[in-house]
């Protein structure tokens, strides 16, 4: 009895296991998306409506629901919410859109990547400083079917191509929305707005009153000092990433420029408050929105603020943007930039292959026409796709041809792991200079120093 | 069949023991393995034995961050133990309505600590903070007051912050002291002419001691440990001026990512506030 008992176990492991084995070797849900039918990618989702590839029905058949993680409350993303449902309706699979406060969003994607778990099959993330870092973890399940059509890249801006791209060669990450500064100024006290740094420095000079600030920068939240410092060095035609080293280089010529501007503005113009220190990049968007700030670079979201009188009482209707400065009159047009600001969608490597299959086509419809054009019209963001700025619907939108030659000059850099880390170094020391702890360049050069010492080995 | 007692107590204890394995022995048994470990999420995850320790102690912020979790603790824990002293020495002569002022007293301590940092720095906010503008238009400053902006005052604005939602905690404590003092003891000391701070001195001071031991120790283990009213309020800024231990742990978890840098940061921590606490037991068993 005891030797039959054993021969059907043995028995049954053997079926397992062969069964087990013929799963393993059976297509996965996501490969059975034809992501370039029944046309290439670039036609599929570069029209105005998007068009479904062949084969989802299959890879996503019993997939009801996927969840999306989203930066701060869903109010303030109309077209999220409606890229959402458009998706349900094409696809049957509902989006539950995670509402996470921004502060401890990064804390939370961890907690889950760490642990290993599928309760999330969507992050979003802030693709500058964080993309190395989670790719580095091994988290992220790969895009690269997502990409497979060289006629893609043209819907984008440049920077978009080598800045998903890692350095093992493959993507992880795709679009979510995208943003990137621009100079907003009160006509009233600014007639003509200025088209350098150098100028805008003396006119902010010029402008300062007890009550108003000439111009105002951000400096005191998580990241938010690498916003002015890039615009400045973007606008001289430098770079904060040293890509062959994956360095952060804050002492180079055009950094060493940016790094005095900034702190002169304070310590010797006195355009600008040490409450820099302060502010995030919201709480300079609340001091232009109160009347308190004759000028800031802040984003072109904040466009939609600035109309509606109750949430801007300071200014009522008072201000107008225009491209960021370039750094003086030597340099080229092409200068007129800013950061190109991705938040990103990252997939959960730890979801089950249809979820990720799901999660895949939803990624796929957030990157196309469609889903760009709710952005732009619909919540204000910018545009992915930058030929949706030719839409006759754009016109709708404030300074819609300034933003679309902001967009295609906006800088896209790709921060090395930790480069969260990396920017708290450098607010540190920022610090230091502001609060005249150090003199500001001896601050920046030991911030450079600091920042050698942190960086991943080589 | 019959348990014994022995079994039938064992069987009784098993729930706890499950909770006490699951959550406290198996994450610290966690712990001190990760802290043992290369974790930086880069590079493969191998043995570093000490190495996680090591690179701590010769890391540029690790006593830096000491240094600052020390000055904030014990500040900390002197202000809530004479706010809450002050209080609960009012509360204790209230009979009128008591019920009512103690409930206010509680309010503090359920607001959320992030939620306090918020208001807090909501309040001094140099550019529309109530209390920089009440200080300007009595005369007292002629420009907006910046506290967590201000590399030598943002301290004192989180210590403060901090304090005010431990008070209540301590004030309770006290009371519920103060109350169970006989008040034979002080009518005889007044017969015997001793005045209000003798009276403090010799009678209420050593017999509310050791719910204040209590209350102290609760007190200085948690500040030490704190980050979550730290957050909104500087972010461990100006310039590391508030860049407390518990921050540094957090940094290396959600900023540099190196787990095992963090799990032994964490196992410095436990250390450290297990000493806070064997020396508070020293010292409450002395007296005793």
């Amino acid at each position: 009895m005891k030797a039959k008992q054993l021969a059907f176990v043995v028995l049954l492991i053997i079926l397992g296991l062969a069964v087990g084995g013929a799963a393993g070797e059976s297509a996965k849900s996501y490969e059975l998306i034809k992501w370039n039918s029944p046309k290439p990618i670039s036609q599929r989702i570069g029209g105005p409506t998007y068009i479904l590839p062949d084969g989802w029905k299959e890879a996503v058949a019993g997939v009801k629901r996927i969840k999306v993680s989203n930066f701060g409350a869903l109010k303030h993303d109309p077209a999220t919410i409606q890229n959402a449902k458009k998706f349900e309706e094409l696809t049957g699979v509902k989006v539950q859109l995670l509402a996470w406060a921004e502060a401890p969003i990064v804390a939370k994607t961890i907690s889950i990547f760490a642990a290993k778990s599928p309760a999330v099959d969507v992050f979003c993330y802030d693709h500058p400083t964080t993309y190395t870092q989670m790719v580095a973890g091994g988290w992220l399940h790969p895009l690269d079917p997502l990409w497979d059509d060289p006629e893609v890249w043209k819907l984008y801006a440049e920077p978009l191509k080598y800045g998903l791209r890692t350095a093992d060669g493959h993507i992880y990450g795709s679009i979510g929305q995208t943003k990137t500064m621009m100079l907003y100024y009160r006509p009233s006290i600014v007639p003509k707005p200025p088209k350098t740094w150098v100028e805008l420095r003396d006119l902010a000079k010029k402008v300062t009153t007890p009550k108003m600030w000439g111009y105002v920068y951000s400096a005191g939240g998580e990241m938010d000092i690498i916003y002015p410092l890039r615009d400045m060095v973007y606008s001289q035609g430098g770079r904060t990433v040293d890509v062959k080293r994956q360095r952060i280089v804050i002492d180079s010529p055009e950094g060493r420029n940016a790094w005095k501007m900034l702190t002169d503005m304070v310590l010797v113009d006195k355009s600008a408050p040490t409450s820099v220190l302060e502010y995030s990049w919201m709480g300079v968007s609340d001091m232009f929105a109160m009347g308190k700030a004759t000028m800031i670079m802040t984003h072109t979201v904040d466009a939609n603020r600035y109309q509606d009188p109750k949430k801007a009482p300071g200014i009522k209707g008072d201000w107008a943007v225009t491209s960021p400065p370039k750094w003086d009159d030597t340099k080229p047009d092409s200068y007129h930039a800013s950061y190109f600001d991705v938040d990103g969608l990252m997939i959960n490597t730890y979801i089950n292959d249809k979820q990720k299959a799901a999660a895949m086509l939803f990624l796929d419809f957030m990157r196309s026409y469609e889903a760009s054009y709710r952005e732009l019209i619909v919540e204000g963001n910018e545009a992915a796709v930058i030929s949706v700025y030719d839409h006759p619907d754009a016109s709708k939108i404030p300074v819609p041809k300034a933003r679309q030659a902001a967009m295609k000059n906006a800088v896209l850099e790709t921060f090395p792991p930790t480069g969260r880390m990396l920017t708290d170094i450098l607010m540190e020391y920022f610090a230091n200079a502001i609060g005249r702890k150090m003199a500001p360049m001896e601050a920046l050069e030991k911030c450079q120093k600091v920042l050698d010492d942190y960086a991943v080995p080589e | 069949m019959r348990f014994s007692g022995r079994w039938y107590g064992f069987l009784l204890n098993l729930p706890g023991l499950v909770i006490v394995l699951l959550w406290v022995l198996f994450p610290a048994f966690l712990l001190v393995y990760t802290s043992l470990l290369r974790y930086d999420n880069v590079r493969p995850i191998v043995f570093a034995g000490l190495g996680n320790y090591i690179a701590l102690f010769q890391h540029r912020l690790f006593w830096f961050s000491l240094q600052k979790v020390a000055i904030f603790c014990v500040s900390t824990t002197a202000l809530t133990l004479f706010g809450g002293m002050a209080l609960a020495l009012s509360m204790a002569r209230i009979t009128k309505g008591a019920w009512f002022f103690r409930s206010l007293l509680i309010l503090p301590w359920a607001v959320p600590a992030v939620i306090s940092g918020i208001i807090w720095k909501w309040m001094f906010s140099p550019d529309f903070g109530v209390i920089s503008d009440l200080l300007m238009k009595v005369g007292l400053i002629d420009t907006p007051l910046s506290i967590y902006g201000n590399f030598d005052m943002a301290m004192v604005g989180i210590i403060v912050a901090d304090s005010w939602t431990r008070v209540p905690f301590m004030g309770i404590i006290l009371l519920a002291a103060l109350l169970s003092v006989s008040p034979v003891l002080y009518e005889a000391a007044m017969v015997d002419g001793a005045g209000a701070l003798h009276r403090f001195a010799f009678i209420t001071l050593p017999l509310i001691k050791g719910p204040a031991m209590v209350g102290l120790l609760i007190t200085t283990m948690f500040s030490f440990r704190t980050i979550d009213i730290i957050m909104p309020l500087t972010a461990g800024g100006p310039g590391r001026a508030t860049y407390v231990f518990g921050y540094y742990i957090w940094d290396q978890i959600v900023k540099t990512l190196n787990f095992g840098m963090a799990a032994a940061g964490g196992m410095v921590l436990f250390f450290m506030t297990s000493l806070i606490a064997a020396i508070f037991v020293y010292l409450s068993r002395r007296e005793a």
